[in-house]
């Protein structure tokens, strides 16, 4: 027979913990539920915006009856639990039933507090608390104008907010200086205040409630204050705090303090029988308000009811959001500044914006965020996560995109998210998880992805965010940012995780050299993978193995597979190498004859100082390579595009080095050098930098006594200015200290990240470390990348032994009736063929 | 007799030098043999399998002037498309091969090789064709051929690959 288990309490915790529990074992039990309101669960977080008039209470239900049915649970609404007898494990109920069980659940959640002053029993005075609560509040707005709400935290705010947005006119009363003042300092809410009244709320601050006025008949009148102000009211609400539900439970004779008392497991320390979450459980000491906990209990008790014996409560982290349209609040642990914590302070009044970071001990403890709250998500895990910060400390207050490994500033913020970010705070839903959910269920809207990941199914204050994470994941991101964990969703095994697989011999020492053996060595989960990964495994193989790991053409994309860039239109665009930016009349002469004999339409000088001609047929190209007679730019590849150079000393009056020499001279060394993405360099042969050394990955600077070298720069979507990474004397040590940078990259740099990101993940003091601070170590990268490159042919020159399948610039168009196609022209298969 | 079908088949062969060329002497060896043949009449001949590359594709030009792209995918299962991405009108049969899909080399739509339509959340369809593989040969079946060709008279993207 199955053990009967009994939850008292219809709430969003109860009912959360019931459904970890019938995922984890669905038929352990014979569920019993009483809930006191006459309502299936709802979502209690959501009763501001019916308030609001923004939702229907209809919408804000999360399990229907039906739902309760299908899982076989019965369901005694409107059914208050009077006593329970722990000897004989039986439950009764104030309509007479009686029911045993095996193991209680105790949800019965808070009660709102009611200040104790006369006048309380008065007609129109109300706490805010359940759907009741707020149907009689939008019933008083409909009829009476006046209201006050005694409260100014975050419930008093969202309940005052509601009712001005149902006509009335409200006044909060508060009994301390400043609002919310359990989340905000100070200076953060005296601007909330201020925000406020301009919507239209009135307050009085530092004000105590003295009674309630009766207005004739029974209602309440008015709110009369200590100092003997009276505020004229037809409604009063009490918002002044909650305190957990422990009426039963110490009728049962659990111990309760400020809560029924619970451990780890959320089962309380009187009755190995009986379990509580939610608002009337004190775990720690502490008893939880707010939505994300409370699940986080819901989920252990669950493997607890369960009897898996797994997981622990171990308290937590809170952040808190205000649920007022408009208004950007954010704040997460400990704002206020104790002795032993520094605090960072951005304060702009009059532009709405105000913000506090607390450290102590070179970690995150506090933030209070107020008018921009873009970055709110990103403290919450720097604060949970407890990092050291003393890396970015400098450029913390300026949020994540300004530290550099967060791709784009200007779109939007989803984009610049990591996978492992939070977006959904109350259910613990990561970016991944949601970005994973679109891409595999085919989910497109907002509903679809609350009903599959719960994202924002809670308080619906990340709805903006997760409408963001559909947008740009439905667009598919042709280069998206390799900044998420796992690789694809083909595997779990991160981008370094694999790199190094392929880098280790395995036992019997033999080595991985080709993408299915890749895939099998490491339990790929689709058996050809996908868009995503196998460009990156073809990379991560050719650059761990040269020469030796087999170069699948198939797993690169178009432009690396035709060697030509693929345009809107399915034509392709050719780039001729140009040493250093320098050509000749003899190359220019043939450039223009193959402009003519192709028909070429477009042609074009572009910022890295060479040609691109645009509208090449594809059928063409072999032909157009043939007749450029001039290297492959490689402006198709993830690899090295081109050497800005200015025309130093050698005619500039100004130059000082002879910085097209030098040009010339790294492009002859590093060109057909694959990398994790595109690289581009410049050489300036004096500080004016009229190449604009300081956006390439690596640039160089001319100087009298000899050469800078900057590195990580990018002119890219967002700009970054290269930084300085050293100055060295000869031409040679610019070979070797650029060479061995652009090795490290290539070794440890993830697939489609550029060098700045690349620099930005670990730290320009590893660079430092790996290429000055080591001179063996510098040889060596430099050395291997010649070994790299030394025998990489041009594929322009060289198809047969580049691997370039010829077939692909042929289409196929065998005739109907049979024309006889000539039997031997000459069939060059590649190789790979 | 399944060479028969290559009866109507033939591999133009496209040279503007540089290297570009091919053609199929077996498939042209055999051609003619079963010309009246029904299922020479269902099926249309396209190219040899070993002729597209594993995780590869062709570009087929063939009863009209809508291009096809010739998928051979895992397992060597071949699929025919129109070769246009219904996003952009892409060629497909210049992205990456994959299972069950292709990334389209424009903006890395992946359109599924059994139907031809978008993975979602992407939304779209692109006409697709039976292919099947018989004795080594990939075939197109006819009638969806020519319903697609009279269905969509527009031209090729101009400067699509291939002549």
């Amino acid at each position: 027979m199955k053990s009967r288990l009994v939850m008292v309490g219809n709430g969003m915790a109860g009912v959360r913990t019931l459904e970890e529990l019938l995922e984890l074992a669905p038929d352990r039990y014979d569920i019993t539920v009483f809930g006191a309101e006459p309502h299936p669960n709802y979502n209690r977080i959501l009763l501001s915006p019916v308030l609001a008039g923004e939702q229907t209470v209809d919408q804000i239900v999360l399990n229907p009856r039906s739902w309760y049915e299908e899982n076989h649970i019965r369901l005694h609404l409107g059914s208050k639990v009077t006593s329970v007898d722990r000897a004989r494990r039986i439950v009764h109920a104030a309509d007479g039933t009686q029911l045993p069980y095996d193991r209680l659940l105790l949800a019965t959640g808070s009660k709102p507090v009611m200040l104790p002053v006369p006048g309380l029993d008065l007609e129109g005075v109300i706490a805010y608390r359940d759907i009741e609560d707020t149907q009689k509040m939008i019933d008083a707005a409909a009829r009476y104008r006046d209201a006050v709400v005694i409260g100014g935290g975050l419930l008093g705010l969202e309940a005052a907010n509601g009712l001005m947005l149902r006509g009335m006119r409200v006044t909060v009363v508060h009994l301390l200086p400043t609002l919310m003042e359990r989340q905000l300092d100070e200076t953060a809410g005296r601007m909330l205040q201020a925000s406020l009244e301009q919507r239209g709320l009135q307050f009085c601050t530092g004000a105590k409630t003295q009674c309630l006025v009766d207005g004739g008949q029974g209602r309440v009148g008015a709110v009369r204050l200590a100092d003997g102000r009276q505020i004229a009211a037809d409604l009063v609400v009490m918002a002044v705090g909650i305190r957990a539900n422990t009426e039963l439970a110490e009728g049962m004779g659990l111990h309760c303090q400020r809560g029924i008392v619970v451990d780890d497991t959320m089962q309380t320390v009187t009755d190995p029988r009986i379990y509580a979450v939610g608002e009337c459980a004190s775990h720690r000491g502490i008893s939880y308000g707010l939505v994300a906990p409370l699940f986080e209990q819901a989920k252990v008790c669950a493997t607890h009811l369960a009897c898996l014996g797994i997981g622990r409560y171990r308290g937590s982290q809170v952040s808190t959001k205000l649920k007022v349209t408009g208004i950007d609040l954010f704040s997460a642990g400990d704002f206020q500044a104790g002795t032993d914590a520094e605090e960072i302070v951005l304060s702009d009044p009059a532009g709405g914006v105000y913000k506090k970071l607390v450290i102590r001990d070179d970690r995150l403890v506090g933030a209070c965020l107020y008018g921009d709250t873009v970055d709110g998500a990103w403290y919450f895990s720097l604060l949970r996560e407890g990092r050291p910060i003393g890396d970015i400390r400098a450029s913390l207050m300026f949020g994540q995109s300004h530290i550099g490994d967060a791709g784009h500033e200007g779109q939007s913020r989803a984009q610049a998210m990591a996978d492992t970010d939070e977006v959904c705070g109350c259910n613990g839903v990561a970016k991944g998880t949601i970005c994973r959910a679109i891409k595999e269920q085919g989910l497109f809207t907002l509903e679809d992805v609350r009903r599959h990941t719960k994202a924002s199914a809670s308080c619906g204050s990340c709805t903006g965010l997760v409408e963001q994470i559909l947008m740009f994941t439905a667009g598919g991101d042709y280069s998206a940012a390799p900044t998420k964990k796992a690789m694809c969703g083909c595997t779990a095994l991160s981008h370094d995780e694999v790199r190094a697989a392929i880098r280790t011999p395995r036992p019997d020492g033999t080595r991985l050299l080709s993408i299915p053996a890749v895939h099998e060595a490491l339990g790929w989960r689709s058996p050809t993978g996908c868009a995503s990964c196998r460009p990156a495994l073809n990379y991560y193989l050719i650059s761990t193995w040269p020469r030796e790991a087999l170069d699948d053409p198939q797993s690169r994309f178009i432009n690396e597979r035709a060697h030509a860039n693929i345009q809107k239109d399915g034509s392709y665009s050719v780039v001729p190498r140009m040493w250093g930016g320098e050509t000749s009349a003899a190359e220019l002469r043939r450039i223009a004859d193959v402009v003519d004999t192709f028909h070429i339409p477009t042609v074009k000088v572009t910022g890295g100082q060479r040609i691109d001609l645009l509208g090449v047929r594809k059928s063409d190209l072999p032909a157009v390579w043939a007749a450029l007679d001039m290297p492959s730019g490689h402006a198709y590849a993830k690899a090295l595009r081109t050497v800005k150079t200015c025309v130093g000393s050698e005619w500039c009056r100004f130059g000082t080095q002879d910085s097209t020499r030098m040009g010339k001279e790294l492009e002859r060394a590093l060109w057909r050098m694959y990398a994790p993405h595109k690289v581009k360099l410049a050489v300036s042969g004096c500080p004016r930098n009229c190449a604009e050394s300081g956006i390439k990955d690596v640039g160089i600077i001319g100087v009298d006594s000899g050469w800078e070298i900057y590195i990580a720069g990018n002119g890219g979507i967002k700009t970054e200015v290269a930084q300085f990474l050293a100055k060295v004397a000869t031409r040679e040590e610019v070979l070797e200290y650029a060479g061995a940078f652009l090795q490290l990259y290539r070794e440890e740099g993830w697939y489609l990240e550029r060098t700045v990101h690349y620099v930005a993940r670990v730290g320009i003091e590893r660079v430092r470390a790996r290429v000055l601070e080591d001179a063996p170590g510098r040889r060596a990268l430099w050395e291997r990348l010649q070994f790299a490159v030394d025998q990489e042919p041009d594929p322009w020159k060289d198809p047969a032994r580049a691997g370039i399948d010829l077939r692909q610039f042929a289409v196929l168009a065998p005739a109907p009736a049979a024309a006889a196609a000539p039997a031997a022209r000459a069939a060059q298969w590649s190789p790979a063929s | 007799m399944v060479a028969g079908v290559l009866s109507a088949a033939t591999v133009a062969s496209e040279s503007n030098g540089g290297g570009g060329g091919k053609v199929d002497d077996s498939v042209a060896a055999s051609r003619q043999q079963h010309a009246d043949s029904e299922r020479a009449e269902a099926w249309i001949p396209v190219c040899r399998l070993e002729h597209i590359a594993p995780l590869g594709a062709r570009r087929v030009e063939l009863l009209g002037p809508v291009p096809i792209a010739v998928f051979r995918a895992g397992g060597d299962a071949v699929f025919a498309l129109v070769d246009r991405c219904p996003h952009k009108g892409g060629p497909l049969s210049q992205g990456i091969v994959f299972a069950q899909g292709v990334a389209c080399p424009l903006h890395n739509w992946t359109i599924g090789l059994a139907d031809g339509c978008a993975a979602a959340p992407d939304q779209g369809c692109t006409p697709r064709i039976d292919a099947r593989v018989d004795d080594g040969v990939v075939q197109l079946h006819r009638a969806q051929l020519a319903a697609v060709q009279a269905a969509d008279g527009a031209p090729a993207s101009p400067g699509a690959p291939g002549a």
